[in-house]
């Protein structure tokens, strides 16, 4: 036999011995369906189109004001398609210290509070100034936040308020009035420049094609040049024990990897129900002087015990290394760590439960483990994004969901675990807990009890 | 005689895999001290027959009696309890060592403190495996697998010891082992079933036999009283079983 023909007869064998499992295979395939699936619904959703490939936030505004130029902002900023507007049309207003309560419990990042006399400064040809609220460790809402807002500003003031604040800023930084007043006509100057460009009035050839220098507008940014020149006081709201380096996504991360993690470690101890048959050591402990139940049992036990211990060692390297803080409050993470493994564990034996092979574990729990990850919360931070309402159920279907609910609850809302949002993350952990391991017992029996 | 010292009585035994009758009514007796061979071709039911026995298979029809009370090990612990199971495959944990293996067996078979000590040395003796008592399992050969099987099978010294072909693929010196271990425990009492296809094995092993044939009992008695029974008294076990059961392939 050739080595070609020996390599062809070896890899016909294993083509068989490949296909031999049905279940196993449909599984293997149907995985990266299923991912590209789940990542390309979540970017749809996050990031729609026409949003300049960035994500929507959700912004709160309060307009105290309550002029036709106020309105005109709100509605400017409506237009911008990475922000959501709050409240909306049929939603009641809120005042600025509503807004504050708002970013105080987590339920709002973002509020631009338009106090009295926006729009008679505009009228006065001067620069009002709007007060942004804000959780500060929401950078990336952030980010968007100002983009958007420069772009509402920039349309409402028709383009002509940047020179005047630069030489505010000017002003601000040392500079004496003669120089800032150079400064401001030297800008307004080239505001004439760019607005020529911007209306299009660049020079033509006789066929109307035009020239390089018509290219130019098309590659200045307006908005980011004016991200840092809308007038804004800053107003920073977050709660008093967080870490000032902790960022939302930095907190995310952690969490997500630890909750997605003991999904995988767990499975494994799952999969050892299975080895026991496959390994023929099944019926030696069936036949032995314990209580059937006891095997999945004491799966379970190692299982919460293996993933508690995991966790906490997660925990530990994101305090040590990335100093998040795991540890402030000892027995929300206790609680809510014990509730995440009791929910992962019950899924994990389950799977193993309800799979004929170890490959079919493998290939279902290694789908289910990665789409709930990925829609759950662990990857991308759904929690924050403003997704519609079927997205938002779907994501709630997750397992991961309310694992990364509960320890960012604790984590950036620096809640304990008796409060309402976290108790209600826990309850759905649990609850999922008793039915999953009910029906893993089911199945055990029918499958390992009945020969 | 063998009805009022019986240990073990399997009255009408009966088991189907879904549309397939897998054992089709055996009954038999099994004395106290007895070892009893269960033999058969290939699906002939005899595994079958060792499963409902140790109460791996729930739905089975038919009575089984432990002396004289009925005997439910599927449903029981306290059954359980009497019975010890060597499977035909090697049931160990290639991963711990012989005496982790054993120790685990015997937790499961409520024995502990001094006794479990006890039982697992007395249990690494009976296998000859004293000296390899901390090694993997994964580092045994064959027949020291084999031997250590059947050890943990036996390690809470049980009133019934069932046997699936407990010397498939060893050596003849494990084999003689294995023998020699079995013959030990029945002089100390222990009651043992015992499916083989090594008639050789059979006859010089076991008290009486079943040749048990599509799921009934063709006939059952010692080698000597098989062989008068087809009408060739020295004719051996070999002779008889394939006198009673035909020489085309069964398992095809």
């Amino acid at each position: 036999m050739t080595l070609l023909s020996a390599a062809f007869a070896v890899a016909v064998k294993d083509l068989r011995m490949f296909l031999r499992d049905r279940m196993g295979l449909l599984l293997g395939f149907l995985l990266p369906i299923v991912l590209v699936t789940a990542f390309g619904f979540i970017m749809k959703l996050v990031i729609p189109g026409g949003s300049g490939g960035m994500p929507r936030s959700t912004l709160w505004i309060s307009d105290a004001d309550g002029t036709e130029q106020s309105r005109e902002l709100v509605e400017q900023l409506r237009q911008v398609s990475m922000l959501r507007i709050r409240p909306e049309a049929d939603e009641d207003p809120l005042t600025a210290d509503q807004m504050r309560a708002k970013i105080d419990d987590g339920e709002a990042h973002h509020g631009l509070v338009i106090e009295g006399g926006f729009g008679a400064a505009l009228e006065r040809g001067e620069l009002p100034e709007l007060v942004m609220l804000r959780d500060p460790g929401r950078v990336m809402e952030d980010q968007i936040t100002r983009i958007g807002l420069a772009q509402a500003f920039m349309a409402v003031t028709h383009g002509n308020a940047w020179p005047h604040s630069l030489a505010r800023i000017l002003g601000k930084s040392g500079m004496d009035e003669q120089q800032v007043a150079m400064a401001e006509g030297f800008a307004r100057s080239i505001q004439g420049l760019i607005q020529s460009f911007a209306m299009g009035s660049g020079d033509r050839t006789a066929s109307g094609e035009k020239t390089a220098s018509d290219a130019a507008p098309m590659s200045f940014d307006m908005s980011s040049f004016m991200e840092e020149m809308v007038p804004v006081r800053t107003e920073d709201l977050q709660p008093p024990e967080r870490p000032k380096q902790l960022s939302y996504q930095l907190a995310q991360s952690v969490c997500g990897i630890m909750v997605m993690m003991v999904m995988f470690l767990l499975m494994a101890c799952g999969a050892t129900l299975i080895q026991e048959r496959e390994n023929g050591t099944l019926p030696r402990i069936m036949a032995s002087a314990i209580p059937r139940s006891s095997l999945l049992l004491g799966k379970s036990m190692l299982g919460v015990t293996i993933g508690f211990v995991q966790l906490l060692i997660l925990c530990a390297y994101g305090q040590i290394v990335f100093q998040v803080d795991m540890f402030r409050d000892i027995p929300t993470l206790l609680v809510i760590s014990l509730s995440w493994t009791a929910a992962a564990t019950s899924f994990g034996m389950l799977i193993a439960s309800w799979a004929q092979t170890t490959k079919q574990a493998e290939g279902l729990s290694t789908l289910l483990i990665l789409l709930m990850a990925a829609i759950g919360g662990c990857w991308f931070p759904v929690q924050v994004f403003d997704l519609p309402l079927v997205a938002q159920i779907v994501t709630r279907c997750s397992l991961a969901y309310w694992a990364m609910t509960a320890y960012q609850g604790m984590l950036w809302h620096q809640r304990p675990w008796f409060d309402s949002q976290i108790l209600g993350s826990l309850g759905v952990l649990w609850g999922f807990a008793v039915a999953a391991s009910l029906l893993a017992y089911r199945l055990f029996k029918l499958r390992y009890l009945k020969g | 005689m063998l009805q009022s010292t019986a240990l073990v009585s399997v009255k009408n035994l009966r088991y189907s895999y879904g549309q397939r009758v897998a054992v089709g009514g055996v009954s038999f007796d099994v004395a106290q001290g007895e070892i009893f061979g269960l033999l058969g071709p290939n699906g002939a039911g005899k595994t079958t027959t060792l499963s409902c026995l140790a109460g791996l298979l729930g739905a089975f029809e038919g009575e089984l009696e432990m002396k004289g009370q009925r005997y439910r090990p599927g449903d029981s612990v306290d059954d359980r309890r009497r019975l010890g199971l060597v499977p035909q495959e090697l049931a160990l944990y290639d991963d711990l060592t012989g005496r982790e293996n054993l120790v685990f067996f015997g937790k499961i078979n409520g024995i502990k403190g001094v006794d479990l000590v006890q039982a697992v040395d007395k249990a690494l003796s009976l296998a000859g495996l004293a000296d390899r008592a901390g090694d993997r399992v994964k580092e045994y050969s064959g027949g020291m697998k084999r031997r250590l099987n059947l050890a943990a099978g036996d390690l809470h010294s049980p009133s019934l010891l069932l046997l699936d072909e407990p010397t498939a693929g060893v050596d003849p010196q494990s084999r003689n082992h294995i023998f020699e271990a079995l013959r030990a425990l029945r002089t100390q009492g222990r009651t043992i079933i015992y499916t083989t296809h090594y008639m050789e094995e059979a006859q010089r092993l076991c008290d009486r036999v079943a040749i048990i044939n599509e799921g009934l009992i063709a006939a059952i008695g010692t080698a000597r009283e098989l062989a008068t029974g087809i009408g060739k008294p020295e004719a051996d076990l070999e002779d008889v079983f394939l006198h009673l059961t035909g020489r085309s392939l069964r398992d095809r």
